[in-house]
């Protein structure tokens, strides 16, 4: 078991590695100059340009850069960030927080709510609860992400005034709520949305899954022996059915990291996705490669755990070491 | 009888409670809202209005404005200007300390102006550059001698264009490394107690600022908040309290400023005019005039005020907008809307329809000041027969493609005047700011008698004459048209009622040591 | 007879007659139009009422005539770009499972990566950097839509390579173009079309999300970028952004629904 995660860990730095090259040609290849946004609006001295290009090492050829780059990268270093004027390790790390925490509130949502309802839509194929929830699944699955966010917004924020329109959290101070239930205050409205395509993705996979794997015999079977129905459905048809689910789940990871990138913007999440999108916007390029960066591992990572999971639920799956 | 008596109750008790009302009271505090943590909060290397909202409380410059420009005492207690306008004698408070306990001198102004604003600051670079040297006789007295007499020196000491600065602090650093640029310290009424990127800012009160009993508020906070429409239903709600118009859409800023009992005012430090620039060089129709009057003439400045600005806009007149009241010429020739004259003078140039021309317009999609402005403008040309196909161009490639390429045939942007025509204005049309570099003189237009004008207008300190000059310039270029006057930008600036004593001056960072709030929260 | 059982779904027609309306709509929508979606108007921010049916913006432009204007931009980005994204899929799942090997091992693991790598940031990146010229994007969002499909097609062309009548043909002495092309292809296309047919909704999504993060081409109208501009305005106008994003949803529905009614009639395998 070790040994597999070891061996996905070093399968990890090619696949970082080409996100570095990736995102380094793009840089080289933009037009425009960095430097010269930097320094601001009025026409501002040559020297004091060039001593910004020197200091942030762009008076090199770009092989030099790319070389001194993935060799900072290597020992953790990920840079310095032209637009905040830190380093963007300090950047990312006030954002990657946020940005981790709705995407697993979506997730925690979607894997729920998505497997609880296709569990129900699977127990009775064809029944009238199935047909309304599997329409309402691929309604789901067709809504834009940021389209539902701004009538969420519209309905529940602007209309109902029940949540709160932006950010993380209230400034209000000596504020009678507690900060976490604050946050989850906040939190409520983007992480429906970011959940719902995925709410309905898994509604459709584990009904389909549930069926196909034959629950139903299950179920048959158990009842002859006089199981209670709850304990088989849970316990037999679930656990087989969930396998596809999670590969999807964890296939979908990088999507997630789409949907957060809109859903930040609609609801000003002070997020991960939105900083790498302002920092493009910037031409904070450090920022922009880090933020990449740490989101290829996030997704990698959360590849991992989906096959790790698959592992536990799986009984058949042993990651052995003998091979 | 009874009314009566409720009537002089009334009329007894009214002022009482207007005068608790207008009594500035110690405490509370005020939240206000960014859109983006602040690159620096380093004030002598940035004009960043995200980075001026958080430090500029925590410093002061040697004057402060008042809302007509005029200067006021700061840091400085008196100053004197000797009469050939080449020496500036400041005379410095002596009871002023660093938020670290040491005292300010005059070496601290000293080596401000000429080590670091010098040399990195945007706008004060072009004043400071002026100074032949400074003298320090003693600790409270600084000597400011220019090379040439520059105009608009008094009003460059203020807090915006110069923030003074720690010398024991800054003195053989990096300047772009230094930990000053996280951790500021100044003399100014407020200190940073917490900052949390792409959350808040906390400054609490400077309990040793001073001026006694200043400031009245405890904290201000600043909010990170990069929706717009975020930022207005939060100050609705009464989140937050302060909105400054850089942080104000213009399509909310009309709704706010009807609301009942919501504080405002109309104007800012640097008044902007969104600047249409021809091409004239490479463009061969742009070169002709009855061209570009034709475009002016086919340009609906007033829609563009009312609808694409909703009304906080005022049509463009010249190239000093008239909230620079002294120097602002309302006696140029108007362009009124009127696409047939536009038409006739398009086929009179010899440019038949229905497809006269194709022009590209280029601007910068991501600067809410203009991509309005480019998108009437760009339909508004349609409908006379031009075929404008729009541009946009993130700001780094404008830079290169506009500004040193001029690919483009033409070009809108919100250009500002910082304040006075002699820093703002004059490098949009005088011959020598035809170079390849960002914000210059870009249309390359050239007229001797206009450089002249905008010289000697920089090289006195006397308001009346320089005035004279800058008439004189406007109308020139209003006549000759190497760029229109689309819009005199609109700033709305917006608090909620509980917060007093607040927009005294024309600078958003100026003077918050008088601001106080009628409920102590 | 799979056209009976198709009637028997509602839902499925319903799919199939929406796309072709979208269709329909992207192809006339400009002379449907009441009005020309670029003009500027003195009515401002008005809400649904004729003369119009879905409001106006607050510069006075049609929403109606946005919305039947901007089909075609989503048309085009959604079916070129699904198209591209087929073609490489198809290439590479082919050549990998036909060849097998160094070469298949090299582009499967090419796919993974492709697979796994954050993609909408990546055609964010491009399309920021490089401006969002509908060319482009209509390559990038190719570029890292293709890999689903290269896996489906290797996996068929492994199923397929050892069936009796591609060995026979192969032995027959028939070139690897012409078994590629003309026996295995063929017969591993159904699924590839059901995931084709799938692959146009999410383009067209792809597309509307980047307009919506203000990625879009001024000179057109497109539904995505009505819904950027519309941010602005959730607390006056609602129908700013509930039109087009009306729009958007009901589109893709339509394609997932007539995805599925291909699926059921291509693959009929699956009948619960």
């Amino acid at each position: 078991m070790a040994l597999f995660v070891l061996r996905r860990f070093v399968l990890l730095v090619p696949l970082l590695l080409g996100m570095v090259l990736l995102g380094f040609a793009i840089v080289k290849l933009a037009p425009g100059d960095p430097v010269q946004v930097l320094v601001g609006d009025y026409p501002a001295p040559p020297e004091y340009v060039a001593s910004v290009r020197e200091r942030f090492g762009l008076d090199r050829p770009a092989w030099v850069q790319l070389v001194r780059y993935v060799g900072e990268v290597a020992r953790g270093n990920l840079g310095y960030s032209f637009f905040y004027n830190e380093p963007v390790i300090d950047v990312l790390r006030g954002r990657l927080g946020a940005t981790l925490l709705l995407m697993s509130a979506a997730f925690g949502l979607a894997a729920v709510g998505g497997i609880a309802l296709g569990v129900a839509c699977g127990r009775r194929p064809g029944s009238w609860t199935d047909h309304v929830l599997m329409v309402l699944g691929l309604a789901g699955y067709s809504l834009p992400v940021f389209w539902l966010g701004q009538l969420l917004l519209m309905a529940f924020s602007l209309g109902l005034g029940w949540f709160p329109t932006q950010g993380m959290r209230s400034l209000t101070f000596g504020a009678a709520v507690p900060p976490a239930l604050d946050v989850l205050h906040h939190l409520v409205l983007p992480a429906v949305t970011l959940a719902t395509r995925y709410v309905a993705l898994n509604v459709r996979l584990m009904r389909t899954s549930f069926v196909e794997v034959g629950a139903m015999e299950y179920i048959t079977t158990a009842r002859a022996k006089g199981l209670a129905e709850r304990v088989v459905v849970w316990k037999h048809g679930v656990r087989n059915a969930l396998l596809p689910v999670v590969t999807v789940m964890g296939l979908n990871f990088g999507h997630l990291v789409a949907g957060a990138v809109l859903t930040e913007t609609v609801f000003a999440w002070p997020g991960l996705g939105r900083l790498i999108f302002d920092s493009i916007l910037h031409r904070d390029y450090p920022v922009m490669l880090g933020g990449l960066l740490v989101v290829s591992v996030c997704v990698v990572a959360g590849n991992l755990l989906a096959d790790l999971a698959y592992a536990v639920i799986d009984p058949r799956i042993r990651y052995e070491s003998r091979a | 009888m009874k009314r009566l008596l409720l009537t002089v109750l009334l009329l007894v008790a009214l002022p009482l409670v207007v005068a608790a009302q207008d009594t500035p009271a110690r405490g509370g505090t005020v939240v206000q809202a960014i859109s983006a943590d602040p690159p620096t909060l380093n004030p002598g290397t940035t004009t960043d209005t995200q980075a001026w909202s958080v430090m500029g409380k925590l410093f002061n410059g040697l004057t402060h404005l008042d809302s007509e420009y005029r200067s006021h005492p700061d840091l400085a207690e008196s100053w004197e200007i000797s009469r050939d306008g080449l020496t500036y004698t400041f005379r410095l408070r002596r009871d002023v300390k660093w938020h670290d306990g040491k005292p300010l001198t005059s070496a601290d102004v000293k080596f401000t102006y000429l080590e670091i604003l010098a040399k990195y600051h945007p706008t004060g670079r072009v004043a400071y550059q002026a100074v032949q040297s400074i003298e320090t006789p003693d600790p409270h007295t600084a000597v400011i001698k220019l090379k040439k007499p520059f105009g608009p020196m008094l009003f460059m000491t203020n807090l915006n264009s110069g923030p003074v600065l720690p010398k024991h602090l800054l003195e053989g650093k990096d300047i772009a490394t230094a930990e000053f640029n996280r951790k500021p310290v100044g003399t100014g009424p407020f200190r940073i107690a917490e900052a949390v990127k792409g959350s808040h800012y906390v400054l609490e009160r400077n309990p040793d600022y001073f001026k006694k009993g200043r400031p009245y508020l405890d904290r201000v906070v600043l909010r990170v908040m990069p929706n717009a429409a975020s930022r207005v239903l939060a100050f609705e709600k009464g989140e937050v309290d302060v909105l400054y118009s850089f942080f104000l859409p213009r399509e909310h800023a009309a709704r706010l400023k009807t609301t009942s009992g919501i504080v405002f005012k109309d104007y800012m430090l640097f008044p902007e005019v969104i600047t249409l620039f021809f091409n004239l060089k490479d463009t061969k129709p742009l070169g002709d005039l009855r061209v570009r009057q034709a475009i002016a003439h086919a340009i609906d400045r007033q829609f563009i005020a009312d609808k694409g600005y909703f009304g906080l806009s005022k049509p463009g007149i010249s190239p000093i907008p008239s909230t620079l009241a002294w120097a602002h010429n309302p006696k140029v020739p108007l362009y009124a809307h009127d696409p047939a004259k536009a038409q006739a003078l398009l086929d009179d140039a010899g440019f038949k329809a229905p497809e006269r021309m194709a022009l590209r317009l280029a601007y910068d999609p991501a600067n809410s000041a203009v991509n309005r402005a480019a998108e009437i403008v760009a339909q508004q040309l349609r409908v006379v027969g031009i075929n404008v196909r729009q541009t946009p161009m993130e700001r780094s490639l404008m830079l290169e493609k506009v500004f040193k390429q001029y690919e483009f045939d033409i070009y809108i942007h919100n250009y500002t005047t910082y304040g006075d025509p002699a820093i703002g204005v004059t490098r949009a049309y005088d011959c020598s700011n035809i170079r390849p570099a960002p914000f210059v003189n870009v249309s390359r237009y050239c007229n001797p008698r206009v450089d002249e004008l905008f010289a000697a207008a920089a090289g006195t300190a006397d308001r009346t004459e320089r005035a004279r000059h800058y008439a004189e310039a406007q109308d020139l270029i209003v006549r000759d048209l190497p760029t229109i006057a689309l819009l005199e930008y609109g700033d709305t600036n917006v608090a909620r009622p509980r917060v007093r004593s607040i927009f005294l001056s024309r600078s958003a960072h100026e003077r918050w040591d008088e601001v106080w709030v009628t409920d102590g929260k | 007879m799979r056209w009976r059982r198709l009637r028997r779904r509602p839902l499925a027609l319903a799919g199939l007659v929406g796309a072709v309306l979208f269709v329909a709509v992207a192809i006339a929508g400009p002379w449907v139009a009441p009005r020309n979606p670029l003009a500027l108007g003195q009515d401002t921010l008005r809400a649904p009422a004729p003369p119009y049916w879905f409001g106006t913006d607050e510069l006075g432009r049609d929403i109606l005539s946005g919305v039947l204007q901007g089909a075609r931009v989503s048309l085009v980005v959604g079916l070129l770009s699904a198209a591209g994204a087929v073609l490489v899929g198809v290439a590479v799942g082919a050549v990998a499972g036909y060849k097998g090997g160094a070469v298949d091992e090299v582009l499967m693991r090419v796919t993974e990566w492709v697979l796994v790598v954050p993609q909408f940031l990546i055609v964010l990146v491009v399309a920021a950097i490089f401006g969002s010229d509908l060319g482009l994007v209509i390559v990038v969002l190719a570029a890292v839509a293709w890999p689903a499909t290269a896996r489906l097609t290797r996996a068929q062309f492994l199923a397929l390579g050892g069936r009796e009548f591609v060995v026979a043909a192969r032995s027959l002495g028939a070139s690897s173009r012409r078994v590629v092309l003309r026996e295995i292809l063929p017969n591993a296309l159904p699924p590839i079309v059901v995931a084709a047919s799938l692959q146009i909704p999410s383009s067209i999504l792809a597309e509307a999300s980047l307009r919506f993060l203000g990625l879009s081409d001024p000179n057109s109208v497109s539904w995505g970028g009505m819904l950027n501009q519309a941010q602005n305005f959730l607390q006056q106008a609602w129908w700013m952004p509930f039109f087009p994003g009306a729009a958007i949803f009901l589109t893709v529905l339509s394609f997932n629904l007539a995805g599925e009614a291909l699926n059921d009639l291509l693959n009929p395998r699956r009948e619960v």
